[in-house]
């Protein structure tokens, strides 16, 4: 499981997306209306140029350190007491996310498609799924990853076409939805939208060389940038502004409305087997992460025996909310409000402390070359 | 005691084996991950160039067996530091066992009557009725010297045995024969002069000779020499050469292996008329001693392949292999998934086009099957006619192919999760007429779909082993009579009539007929998930199906090249042939020594014209 | 003891089996639902009810009658169908809302109602003069509902409607619904009226719904046909002309006694008033979603014959409002082109001078008509269902402001201007018309 696997650049390119992109079919583009009424879209773009900006500064940084993630270079930092601590705030932060996120899949596929199953019911086949693959280990999970994703892009678009003839640009109209100021300053924070771009550090020690990182950072971030932005235009072309916050799932709505003819009428349940495949590689690689970071912080041997109890975990947490309203709020109020600082703020903490230490090292050592010499 | 450890075993966590997998070794100017094609491109060129002289500086592992020396210098570039020690050694170790293979077993002895009652006690000659042992004298400078040929009733060629064994030893032997040294040996005298054979070996052991004899040669001792004679004079009985089975095209060759080993060989020499082509032969099996050839061409393959199937082929200790069917399952590498990791051919022609691209093949006496490695899931959907036909045609046909295997695997499914989760799917008009006529139906939808799959299957099973006057009317009467009877007799619904016809009429399109049984078992697998869960189900069962497809491989190759890892080639190769002089480059995934198949332009006239024109002008 | 040597084989296997046993453990297939345990409904009455707020009428399809009537109608008979068995079931009840209602309906119906088929919803107009929305809320909620439902309103009782729709032209009710609402592709009277657009409309800042109007007929023989109802008389002309009636009126009987002409507008959730077939083809061009009909128009020359007209819309129609002294200033302009069908009076009018006449007599007759219904609608109504709030709301860059400008309140202030261009394209087969020959004419010559 080591330095035998090796990723192309595409692949990493569709892991990045698939982690920044699959909150498309679940909240994003109704949380995007909530803070910015009707420039949700103008929102995200002006987000995506700040982490891009964010982005920058950070792989500026990184070039001294290629190949390592961030549990690597806690170890640099801090030594295997810092090892233990990022690895354990990192597998909290996603293992939190990937039972909010399951909850909110399995309760997406109860309202749709099976309204009387119990939640445990739709709940086991996604972990199921999990648990597959990541006994497969991260090599098959990325191949087909890279086979679904192009598919479902596709299929996104194939509906967004399909309804284009409902597009009406002065829904967009105030432009500037709550005022400028509200726009640029206020939603700052929402730069969390796009924090799964962190999953460039998952990647990194797969990928060998810093030119490929960057290229993959950059372009991933550029495709889920285009992704997130006609979400949210889509959505508010059809729906404005009042009625686009109370909808639970904005692009099922959206598929809804597509229909030619009296055949290709209610086809929005064949919409349905692409999203359930997109939650499974979701749910599955962000459990392997967690697995994967609990085993290299603690230096195990095997990651194999932490799949079934990291799961069960998983499957009992997601059971926790009482209702659906109360895990919405747990992700929008903590995950997508503070998740930046995880994503963001964190590596460029640890890489500056990094840098500054190894140009201390490297003083040090010049000093200790000089004194040689002299 | 046993059942604690049953438990033990199913719940605890059991420490993997430390088994390294098998990896095909690129050379280290190989491992580019830029896929920039222009670069790559003018890189491989350079790397072709030194690889052939390379090449021709080095030779091959089975020739440099015992050469330490040279296998240094002529490894050192195509394999990475740490596989060069283990590979030397393994390697070396491996030919030189091949020798000692041959000099195991008891001397002949010098005495006639030791090995005619030798002879006869292995073959237990009068119970052994088909076994002839015939006693003859020859003579040889003026000196009479008994001897004796055994050989099996059945498996030689009586004519070639009496015209030239008997007839030259016993007759010509005594006619005035010129040669140069009048001191020659009377072994070298009778090998040199007195057996006008094609092939004649010499052999030192008992064993042998026997070995020999099984095949169908014949075996000369003669009185005094320590040596035994084996000459080729197989004979036996075999079907000739005709069409393939299973693999029916329109357009192009009709020749079919047969269950001769020479035979098969021939056929494919017959189409790759190189020298570099090169046929190893392998036995396998205790008691059946199955002469198996392993065939690669020796500039294109891949090394360390060859050496890693040389080697399993090796390493089977089973008492009788009998068909290439067994064979695959000794070598693959994974048993329990649906899909098959080889792929076998009846077909001469496919043999030899997946050789030139770099794979290996196998082939086995008394097997009309081959066996070709490593394979990859798009290989299973092209079928030998891809080449031959035009481009539109081929790339309709690996569409309708394409469609055939989704058809059979999911529609099924399909059809379940519509009808019992997703009813607001069907149009309107559609769901009254199947409600109206599920209406008289006393079964739910799924019990309904699991009678029409089984019995289909079964008349499936059946139709193989129905006498031929029947064969054919029994399809349609099946098809037409059965179909509107149940219908008639409200067991089914007509709608799926049709939807189980489709199926099965899909799962006959899929060219390779292992990857056909492979998917009509998945299929199974999704009507239950469709049944139990709807799109969900069947949304779990395409992921975990993908997942396992993922995991896949064959001989170092990912099962899903080149649809991922990416190769930087050919983008939608797996799919769509591109036209016939744009197929510049070899598969990249196997590695091979020679990466470019045909120059950029490979249509000679096309440059003329192209010349003539700007003179014009 | 037998010591067992348990193989691989056999652990892998068992393992699996246990996972394959999980789901069923768990009473799996919750909502396996036969297709033949269900009952589709088609359409949903939606009355005020006596004793109950509401009253609910379920138009329930029968597969076996269509599938019995298909099979009769193959002889090649076109009408009368299904030999007498009605293809629908119809079932009415009261109750509170509409959830309990289909409740209640499997006391009498065997099956489990699904309304995932369902295509229209029929409101009585008493219900929807009172407000509508709380039974809005309840279908835009639910999964079943599908946004694609179509909204009528039904002049009388929504029991009565339902009652009275019996399709001649289909064995599956379903598809006439769908082909009735969507005849204003080609006829002009109705719009599209879905149950997503109405939403929408409803809680829209910019802009009201309307609500497609459907009756039964009031005739009941050709004898007993009379123009009483009609609105020309509002409009100061002569005589009707077709667009001239509200569903209900109009003069026609057949073996189907139900109609839909005209709309019905909606303030918020409240009906307000209706739109005749002819202004209802005002809000279509205004709206952009005219596709072509046929118009009569009057003669320019010749009082008592017509001409008649194939018209359809040449471009987008363009809005604009302007605010002069807190007082919106509308202005609309319709691009319109057409074909000449007939002209009654055999005027040459396909000669260039005659042409840019008839054009510009057309243009006026236009013009006239949508002044008129675009004045009815802010005076009378009050109801801006012609969105022009969406032209107001690009002026604005911020939404709360745009909120506290509150648009609806001042639209009945408006003042409109109309600027309508048409244009004749094709004059059908025939390039010139002559007189016929008769003995009568060559005397009077």
């Amino acid at each position: 499981m080591s330095s035998k696997i090796n990723f192309g650049k595409w692949e990493a390119i569709y892991v990045l997306v698939l982690i920044t992109c699959t909150q498309i079919f679940l909240n994003m583009p109704r949380l995007v209306v909530e803070y910015a009424a009707t420039a949700g879209w103008l929102l995200v773009i002006y987000v995506s140029i700040l982490c891009f900006i964010v982005l920058w500064v950070i792989l500026k940084l990184y070039k001294d350190f290629e190949g390592m993630d961030l549990i690597d270079l806690a170890e640099y930092l801090a030594g295997r007491a810092g090892k233990i601590i990022v690895g354990i705030v990192l597998s909290l932060y996603m293992l939190f996310i990937s039972f909010v996120i399951l909850r909110e899949f399995s309760e997406n596929m109860k309202i749709i498609a099976l309204p009387l199953s119990p939640i445990s019911y739709t709940s086991i086949f996604f972990v199921i799924g999990m648990v597959v693959a990541a006994y497969f280990g991260l090599e098959a999970m990325v191949r087909i990853n890279a086979i679904a994703m192009p598919i479902i892009i596709i299929s996104y678009i194939l509906i967004l076409i399909g309804i284009s003839d409902h597009f009406n640009v002065t829904k967009l109209a105030p432009y500037l939805g709550f005022g400028a100021y509200n726009l640029f300053v206020e939603n700052i924070p929402r730069i969390s939208l796009l924090s799964g771009i962190i999953s460039i550090f998952y990647m990194a020690p797969f990928l060998k060389s810093y030119k490929v990182i960057k290229e993959v950072g950059y372009t991933g971030l550029l495709i889920s940038a285009v992704m997130l932005t006609i979400a949210s235009l889509s959505y508010l072309l059809i729906f404005t502004y009042p009625i686009a916050t109370e909808n639970f799932l904005p692009i099922y709505q959206l598929s809804r409305i597509f229909s030619y003819g009296r055949f290709f009428e209610r086809f929005e349940s064949i919409f349905l087997i692409v999203w359930a495949v997109s939650a499974f590689l979701y749910l599955s690689m962000i459990s392997f992460f967690t697995i994967y970071y609990i085993k290299k912080a603690f230096d195990l041997e095997y990651y194999r025996p932490l799949i079934i109890p990291v799961a069960i975990i998983i499957f009992n947490l997601s059971l926790i909310p009482p209702n659906l309203m109360t895990a919405i709020e747990l992700e929008n109020n903590y995950f997508r409000s503070y998740s930046g600082i995880v994503s963001f703020v964190f590596p460029l903490l640890l890489l500056l402390a990094c840098s500054i230490k190894r140009k201390l090292r490297s003083k040090r050592r010049r000093k200790e070359k000089h004194n040689e010499q002299a | 005691m046993s059942i604690k450890n049953t438990i033990k075993k199913l719940l605890f966590f059991q420490e993997p084996e430390k088994i390294e997998n098998f990896v095909i070794n690129e050379s280290e100017d190989e491992q580019i991950t830029d896929y920039n094609e222009d670069n790559k491109q003018d890189n491989k060129l350079q790397i072709d160039k030194q690889r052939n002289e390379q090449n021709s500086e080095n030779k091959t592992d089975t020739e440099n067996a015992g050469n330490d020396e040279e296998n240094k210098n002529g490894i050192k570039i195509l394999k990475s530091k740490k596989d060069r020690e283990k590979g030397k050694k393994s390697d070396n170790s491996r030919a030189k066992d091949s020798q000692d293979d041959e000099d195991k077993g008891i001397q002949i002895s010098n005495n006639l009557e030791n090995s005619l009652e030798y002879i006869k006690k292995i073959y237990s000659v009068p119970v052994n009725s088909d076994i002839v042992i015939r006693e003859f004298s020859i003579i040889v400078k003026e000196k009479v010297i008994d001897a004796f040929a055994v050989f099996i009733d059945g498996m030689t060629n009586t004519k070639i045995v009496i015209e030239a064994i008997l007839k030259p030893l016993m007759l010509h032997s005594s006619l005035e024969i010129k040669s140069n040294d009048s001191n020659k040996s009377v072994e070298d005298y009778i090998k040199d002069h007195l057996l006008p054979q094609t092939q004649m070996k010499i052999v030192r052991t008992y064993d042998s000779v026997i070995d020999g004899v099984n095949i169908g040669e014949c075996g000369i001792f003669v009185d005094g020499l320590n040596i035994a004679f084996l000459a080729d004079v197989k004979g036996w009985e075999h079907r000739s050469v005709e069409r393939p089975n299973t693999e029916i095209i329109i357009k192009g060759p009709q020749e079919g292996f047969t269950e001769l080993l020479r035979v098969n060989t021939a056929l494919i020499r017959k189409i790759i008329k190189n020298e570099n082509l090169i046929v190893e032969s392998i036995s396998v099996g205790k008691s059946s001693k199955t002469p198996c050839s392993l065939l690669y061409i020796k500039n294109v393959a891949n090394d360390s392949l060859v050496n890693e199937i040389r080697n399993r082929l090796k390493s089977i200790n089973v008492e009788y292999i009998l068909d290439t069917g067994e064979l695959e399952q000794y070598i693959e590498d994974n048993t329990f998934i649906n899909v098959p990791q080889i792929i076998d051919t009846e077909r001469p022609d496919k043999v030899a086009m997946h050789l030139i691209e770099g794979r290996v093949a196998i082939l086995m006496n008394g097997s009309p099957f081959a066996l070709i490695m490593p394979a990859n899931l798009p290989e299973f959907i092209k079928s030998p006619e891809d080449s031959y036909i035009r481009y539109p045609f081929a790339n309709f046909l690996r569409i309708i192919r394409l469609l055939a295997i989704i058809l059979n695997l999911l529609l099924p499914g399909l059809y379940i999760a519509i009808i019992n989760y997703h009813q607001e799917m069907i149009p309107t008009d559609l769901m009254l007429a199947i409600e109206a006529t599920s209406e008289k139906v006393p079964f739910p939808s799924i019990i309904e779909l699991l009678i029409l799959e089984v019995s289909f299957e079964l008349i499936r099973e059946a139709g193989i082993r129905v006498p031929s006057p029947i064969g054919p009317t029994l399809g349609i009467i099946g098809a037409l009579i059965l179909g509107q009877a149940a219908v008639a007799a409200n067991i089914v619904s007509p709608i799926l009539i049709i939807i189980v016809a489709i199926t099965g009429i899909g799962s006959f399109a899929i060219p390779n007929f292992s990857l056909a049984f492979g998917v009509r078992i998945a299929r199974f697998a999704y009507i239950f998930l469709g049944a139990v869960a709807g799109f969900l189900g069947i949304a779990t069962g395409l992921f975990i199906n993908g997942i396992l497809l993922a995991a896949v491989k064959s001989f170092g190759v990912p099962f899903l090249t080149p649809i991922t890892p990416k190769v930087s080639r050919a983008k939608l190769e797996y799919i769509f042939r591109s036209p016939i002089w744009k197929q510049e480059w070899r598969p990249d995934y196997l590695n091979v020594k020679k990466g470019r198949s045909q120059p950029n332009i490979s249509r000679g006239w096309v440059e003329e014209k192209k010349n003539k024109g700007e003179e014009q002008e | 003891m037998n010591r067992h040597r348990i193989t691989k084989n056999f652990r892998v296997i068992s393992t699996i089996l246990l996972i394959a046993m999980l789901p069923c453990v768990l009473a799996g297939c919750y909502d396996n639902r036969e297709i033949d345990d269900m009952a589709y409904v088609i359409a949903i009455g939606l009355d005020k009810g006596k004793y109950n707020p509401l009253k609910i009428t379920l138009q329930i399809a029968s597969p076996i009658q269509i599938e019995g009537g298909g099979g009769g109608g193959e002889g090649g008979e076109s009408s009368g169908g299904s030999g007498g068995e009605s293809p629908v079931i119809l079932t009415t009840f009261e109750s509170p809302s509409i959830y309990s209602g289909i409740n209640v309906v499997n006391t009498n119906i065997s099956r489990q109602i699904d309304v995932s088929h369902a295509r229209a919803i029929v409101f009585s107009e008493e219900l929807a003069r009172e407000g509508i929305v709380k039974y809005i809320r309840a279908l835009m909620r639910g999964n079943d509902f599908r946004g694609s439902m179509f909204v009528m309103v039904a002049k009388g009782s929504a029991e009565d409607y339902l009652k009275n729709v019996k399709p001649t032209l289909e064995i599956n009710p379903s598809k006439y619904f769908q082909m009735l609402n969507q005849a204003y592709r080609y006829t002009g009277f109705s719009a599209e009226t879905t149950l997503l657009h109405f939403y929408m409309a409803m809680e829209c800042y910019c802009y009201q719904a309307v609500a497609t109007l459907a009756s039964v007929n009031k005739f009941n023989s050709s004898d007993e046909i009379d123009i009483e109802d009609s609105t020309y008389k509002h409009k100061g002309r002569g005589y009707p002309l077709v667009g001239d009636y509200v569903a209900g009126n109009v003069p026609q009987v057949g073996d189907s006694k139900t109609q839909i002409m005209g709309l019905a507008v909606f303030d918020g959730d409240k009906m307000v008033g209706e739109l005749d077939g002819e202004e209802t083809s005002y809000y279509l061009m205004i709206t952009n979603q005219y596709e072509h009909s046929y118009v009569t128009v009057p003669d320019p020359e010749n009082n008592e014959d017509f001409i008649l007209l194939d018209v359809k819309q040449r471009r987008k129609s363009t809005k604009s409002v302007k605010f002069i002294d807190g007082k919106p200033h509308a202005s609309v302009k319709v691009d319109l082109e057409g074909d000449i069908l007939s002209i009654q009076s055999g005027i040459n009018y396909e000669s260039p001078e005659k042409l840019s006449l008839l054009e510009k007599h057309v243009e006026s007759f236009f013009e006239e008509g949508i002044l008129r219904f675009l004045k009815k609608t802010a005076e009378e109504l009050n109801s801006d269902i012609c969105s022009f709030g969406e032209v107001v709301r690009t002026k604005f860059w911020n939404w709360n402001e745009w909120a506290e400008f509150k648009w609806l309140d001042k639209y009945k202030d408006t003042e409109f201007t109309v600027d309508v261009s048409f244009k004749v394209r094709r004059p059908g087969h025939l390039l010139r018309s002559n007189e016929p020959v008769s003995t009568e004419r060559s005397k009077t010559e």
